[in-house]
C-alpha cells in the first residue's frame, strides 16, 4: 500500500512539474499606434513676424514647432515583466514620456522616466493619460503621414514602429 | 367604499410620482444658471491678424476655450471637442446665435499665423469660430478676468521647473503651460453662466447648457 502511495506521489509531482510553464521572458507587442497632426518649424509664407509687425510682446517665435503626442498600447504576453525606458524619433528634437493629470480642473504633465509592463499585462497610452510627447518637430505632421518611432525596453530592446498621423477617433 | 378609497389613493400616488418625475426632468431647464463673472473687456487679435473686440459678441452666446498650441495632449482634445460642438450647434440651427472663441494663454509663441494653422488642423469653420491671441498684457487681462490658473513649466535637462522656481534665464528653453481645463459659457449680456469641463466635457451636456443660455 505504501509503495502504491509513493508511486502515486511521484507521478503527481512529475505531472505538476511538466505542467509548470517554462519562463519565456517578456513578449512585448505594441498595437493601436497613432500620433496627433501638428505644425512643424517650417512656417513658410506669411511669416508670423509679418503678421505681428507693430504688435509688441507677440514675437511669434514658432521656430521650435508645436508639440505632438504619440499613443499606443503595449501588451506583454510573456511570463516576465519588462520596462519601457525610453523612446526616439527622427522628426522631433525632443521626446519624453509624460502622464497628463487633471487636478481641480488644472491640467499638467508629469514626466515618466520608466514604466513597468507586468507579465501578462498591458499599458495603454491614451489622450489625457500616458503619452510620448514630441517637441521641436522638424516638419509638419499631417493626417495620413507616417513617422518612425522606436520604443526602448529594458529586456526586449528596441521596437521600431510606423506611426500613422491621425485625429482622435 | 373601500374600493373607491383605494382607487383614489392609487390615483394620488400616481399623480405624485408623475409630478416628481417631471420635476427631476424639467427643474434643470427652468432653474436660472448662476453668474460667475463678466467676460473681460479687451480687444484681442484674431487668426487673420485683425482686432477682435470681445464686446462685439454681445447679443450672442459665447463658448470660450483657453488653450496653447504647444500643448501636446490636453488642448488638442479640448479643441476637437469644440469642433464636435460646432457641428452640434450647426445641426441645432444655432450657428448664428453662438460664437465659439478659442484663445491662447501663451501669446509669446501663439501669434495669429500659428493659430490659423492650428485652426486648420481641426478644420474649424471661421463662420462662428475665432482663434484669438494678444499681447502678454492683454492675455493677462483674460487670465485674471476669468480667474484662470496659468503657470509655465520649463524643461531644463528634461527636468520640469515651474517658472516660479527658476533662478536663471529662460530664453529659448522649451516650456509647457499648466492651465485651467474648462470652458466658459457666456450669455448674450457678456456674463459667464456655466463652466463645463474642457477636454473631459461631454459635448451633448455642453450643448444642453448652451441651449439653456440661448433661451434665457
Amino acid at each position: 500500500m505504501k509503495r502504491l502511495l509513493f508511486s502515486f506521489l511521484v507521478i503527481l509531482i512529475t505531472l505538476t512539474a511538466c505542467a509548470t510553464p517554462v519562463p519565456t521572458g517578456p513578449q512585448i507587442h505594441v498595437e493601436n499606434v497613432w500620433a496627433r497632426p501638428t505644425i512643424g518649424s517650417s512656417m513658410g509664407a506669411g511669416s508670423p513676424t509679418q503678421v505681428m509687425q507693430g504688435m509688441p510682446g507677440m514675437s511669434g517665435n514658432a521656430d521650435s514647432g508645436m508639440a505632438s503626442a504619440a499613443y499606443f498600447v503595449i501588451v506583454n504576453n510573456g511570463s516576465e515583466a519588462d520596462t519601457l525606458i525610453g523612446a526616439s524619433t527622427d522628426v522631433a528634437k525632443g521626446i519624453e514620456m509624460h502622464e497628463t493629470r487633471i487636478n481641480n480642473n488644472v491640467a499638467e504633465m508629469v514626466p515618466v522616466t520608466r514604466l513597468d509592463i507586468p507579465a501578462g499585462g498591458r499599458i495603454e497610452f491614451n489622450p489625457e493619460g500616458y503619452h510620448v510627447m514630441l517637441t521641436g518637430l522638424t516638419r509638419d505632421l499631417k493626417v495620413g503621414d507616417t513617422i518612425k518611432l522606436t520604443l526602448q525596453f529594458q529586456k526586449s530592446g528596441a521596437i521600431a514602429l510606423d506611426v500613422p498621423i491621425r485625429m482622435d477617433k | 367604499m373601500s374600493r373607491t378609497l383605494w382607487m383614489w389613493t392609487g390615483i394620488g400616488l400616481l399623480f405624485m410620482a408623475v409630478a416628481g418625475m417631471l420635476y427631476v426632468v424639467l427643474a434643470p431647464l427652468v432653474q436660472p444658471l448662476p453668474t460667475y463673472m463678466a467676460l473681460p473687456n479687451v480687444v484681442l487679435t484674431d487668426q487673420d491678424g485683425q482686432p477682435f473686440d470681445l464686446n462685439q459678441t454681445r447679443g450672442k452666446v459665447v463658448v470660450l476655450s483657453p488653450i496653447y498650441t504647444h500643448c501636446p495632449d490636453i488642448c488638442p482634445v479640448t479643441t476637437a471637442k469644440m469642433k464636435l460642438l460646432q457641428g452640434l450647434i450647426q445641426t441645432a440651427g444655432l450657428s448664428d446665435q453662438v460664437q465659439l472663441i478659442t484663445f491662447t494663454v501663451d501669446p509669446e509663441r501663439d501669434n495669429p499665423e500659428v493659430l490659423k494653422r492650428f485652426a486648420g488642423i481641426f478644420d474649424a469653420d471661421a463662420h462662428n469660430w475665432v482663434f484669438l491671441t494678444g499681447t502678454p498684457e492683454q492675455i493677462q487681462i483674460m487670465i485674471k478676468g476669468l480667474s484662470l490658473y496659468v503657470q509655465r513649466v520649463y524643461y531644463i535637462d528634461k527636468t520640469p521647473i515651474p517658472e516660479t522656481s527658476l533662478t536663471h534665464p529662460t530664453a529659448g528653453t522649451f516650456y509647457l503651460v499648466n492651465h485651467t481645463d474648462i470652458l466658459f459659457l457666456v450669455d448674450r449680456q457678456g456674463n459667464v453662466r456655466a463652466l463645463p469641463p474642457g477636454s473631459r466635457s461631454n459635448v451633448d451636456d455642453t450643448l444642453q447648457l448652451i441651449r439653456q443660455i440661448v433661451r434665457q
